[in-house]
């Protein structure tokens, strides 16, 4: 919404203003006044904080703390630091698999919440909505008695007798955290692809069928196709949350699932070098825009965003 | 019966209101105590100001304590550090030989807290003197005084680790393969190569560098494979042991006294190489809110009944001569007071130098 009022903004900012005007035209001039408490939120949420670490990020740290004196050492120690480069390495490799395991799931289901009918389709997205109506912590938390070593899952196996003993690899490992993930960030998948798909036109799968098609040349041909905006939004969102996550993989990651926030996490928390931390933080937030804009590059920022075809 | 009929009349309602009045007096009168004491706010391990000692230091410093979550002590350090950081909180606690440097600033003049008044902390008088290093001061000026100390070492099952085998009586737990997979390590690089340094042989960890350091680093990354998982927060830990999930853990005093409540059986290791043992003071930022009130806490949590109850509640022992005194000799001993009197060997956490060396080291170790 607030894209679409931006776009209309920026078209009629070309307009000359004339005395001529027309009436519409002189409603979209007036209209622009409108954005300026979303932009002075921006400019306060968005740009003053980003432009802090940035400048924090060139900033020297020190035993007593952070001193404003530039240094370009962050960005050599990140650069020439091989956990570093790993660490955000491995981040991506979680981000693009969480993805693509959140794609796998939120696909069918938004497919068939979107077939659905009357009250079924309330009651589907009832209780698709249900779980986050409660805090990202809590969900993530939630995993632990259920994966644990004592867990319900554990529970359930030993009292069907298919194993003896309590199966230890059910979390702490790569995993569960794309299983907490996946969980987590499920309705951010699910959402716009579900918009594309209940937005379609049936007529044209049924235009499909009268031609001919089989059903999953239907899909192939006709649905797929035409909920891919909803797609690209869906995996950019979950992408970037995931490039940010941070609870999850320290509940229930164990030893091996160090990810970018941790470690720009640590950086504030336990060594008190805000500058390190913030280097990390700009240098990780670099990374993640070059990866929104290939991704972007297909159907362009807009759409991406929306999940709806202009 | 003339007798009877002189006699005031005392109908059911004025029993009632006689009863509401007898009630509703004294809850009003406590319930307009505590609405008169000033709301100060404070940071420090949780665990200060649990059931039991909250109370202590609510009475004797007239106050009503709300405390903020706590993190860790860099964290607490970072948030005074922050802008505007030394205008929050009237009291903190915190690590004497990890905060001292930044709290105190480069030079003078540069201090993130202010100096104390002694003559409003008259138990500080009582603080024993092996503690005589662990207070920060600076051109004459005390700005902490000792208030609690504690030690971290590993704490264990003990119902299904037996408390009486040599093998518990060393950090090795946490490293050798006795208890490969039902192990957690703490997710703090100090710690974690404070202990293993220690283990290792190295008298002086703290000094480790270069060569050292990465000597420490290769071991960890190869006892990581023995790690079931990292805990971030004491009740993280303590749940881990608690629920079973692992048999032994890199464990601090809280996490102990946490189980305890819990009729936990719980065992704490008496680590031959020294427990790793640190002395946390209580300071007040520079522009503390409430600085008198703040005197008063901090007063509080060094005096005699802080001190009786603080090992119960929370695990810490008290820098007060008062703190062994109060209780039984086999509570003291059991609570790890030998460190005063030499009976228990220790080594005192600091800060390393180049602790972003040790840092980056340990995102090494895990990411390994």
């Amino acid at each position: 919404m607030l894209l679409e009022y931006y776009s209309t903004y920026r078209n009629t900012r070309k307009l000359p203003f004339v005395a001529g005007q027309s009436a519409p035209q002189r409603r979209a001039s007036r209209g622009g006044w409108l954005l300026a408490p979303a932009m002075a939120w921006l400019f306060l949420f968005t740009i003053v904080p980003v432009a802090m670490m940035l400048v924090l990020s060139f900033w020297t740290s020190t035993a007593y703390g952070i001193k404003a004196e530039f240094t370009l050492d962050n960005y050599r120690t990140i650069f020439g630091e091989p956990v570093y480069l790993s660490t955000f390495a491995r981040t991506l490799r979680i981000a693009a698999v969480t993805t693509a395991l959140t794609l796998v799931v939120a696909y069918p289901v938004a497919l068939i919440v979107s077939r659905a009918r009357g009250g079924w389709k309330a009651i589907a997205l009832l209780f698709i909505f249900l779980p986050f109506w409660t805090s990202y912590v809590v969900r993530s938390f939630l995993w632990l008695p259920m994966l644990g070593r004592n867990g319900l899952i554990n529970f359930l196996l030993i009292k069907l007798g298919i194993v003896t003993r309590p199966v230890d690899w059910l979390i702490y490992n790569e995993g569960a955290v794309y299983v907490g993930l996946v969980y987590a960030y499920m309705l951010f998948m699910f959402l716009p692809i579900y918009q594309s798909l209940d937005k379609q036109d049936r007529k044209l799968e049924e235009a499909a069928s009268d031609l001919g098609a089989t059903p999953a040349r239907t899909f192939w041909r006709v649905i797929l196709p035409l909920s891919l905006p909803g797609v690209f939004s869906g995996c950019t969102m979950v992408f970037m949350f995931a490039c940010g996550a941070y609870v999850t993989p320290q509940l229930l990651g164990g030893a091996s699932s160090l990810m970018a926030s941790n470690v720009i996490g640590s950086q504030f928390q336990i060594s008190n070098n805000w500058a390190l931390g913030s280097a990390l933080s700009i240098t990780l937030m670099v990374i993640v825009l070059f990866c929104f804009m290939l991704g972007s590059s297909r159907l362009g920022l807009l759409q991406v965003l929306s999940g709806s075809r202009r | 019966m003339s007798d009877q009929k002189n006699l005031p009349t005392v109908s059911r309602r004025d029993v009632v209101q006689l009863a509401l009045a007898a009630g509703i007096v004294p809850l009003t009168g406590g319930w307009a105590a505590g609405q008169s004491r000033t709301e100060v706010e404070v940071l420090m391990t949780n665990a200060l100001m649990g059931p039991g000692l909250r109370e202590v230091v609510e009475n004797e410093a007239n106050v009503k304590i709300t405390d903020a979550p706590f993190r860790t002590v860099t964290d607490s350090i970072s948030r005074l550090l922050a802008p505007g950081g030394t205008t929050r909180f009237s009291v903190m606690h915190a690590q004497v030989e990890v905060a001292r440097n930044p709290i105190l600033g480069e030079k003078p003049g540069d201090e993130k807290i202010a100096p104390l008044d002694l003559a409003k902390i008259p138990n500080a008088a009582n603080i024993a003197d092996v503690f005589k290093d662990n207070y920060i001061r600076r051109d004459g000026k005390t700005y902490s005084v000792p208030g609690t100390f504690g030690f971290d070492t590993v704490i264990y099952n003990a119902s299904e680790i037996p408390e009486a085998d040599p093998f518990t009586q060393s950090w090795g737990m946490l490293f050798e393969d006795k208890y490969a997979g039902r192990i957690a390590w703490f997710d703090s690089a100090l710690h974690m190569f404070l202990c293993a340094g220690l283990y290792l042989g190295n008298k002086a960890p703290e000094k480790m560098q270069g060569a050292d350091l990465e000597e420490v680093q290769k071991f960890l990354v190869s006892r990581k494979k023995n790690v079931r998982t990292f805990w971030t927060s004491f009740a993280q830990g303590a749940n881990l042991i608690g629920s079973g999930e692992v048999l032994c853990a890199y464990g601090p005093v809280v996490m102990r006294a946490s189980l305890e409540q819990r009729k936990f059986p719980v065992g704490s290791a008496w680590c031959k190489e020294g427990v790793l043992s640190l002395v946390s003071g209580g300071f007040i930022p520079k522009d503390a809110p409430h600085k008198d009130l703040a005197h008063g806490i901090i007063n509080a949590m060094i005096g005699p009944e802080y001190a009786k109850r603080l090992t119960k509640a929370a695990g810490y022992l008290s820098c007060s001569r008062y703190g062994a005194s109060l209780i039984s000799p086999e509570d003291a001993k059991r609570a790890g007071y030998g460190i005063l009197d030499g009976t228990v060997k220790h080594h005192g956490i600091s800060q390393p130098a180049n602790f972003n060396a040790w840092v980056e080291a340990w995102s090494r170790v895990k990411s390994a």
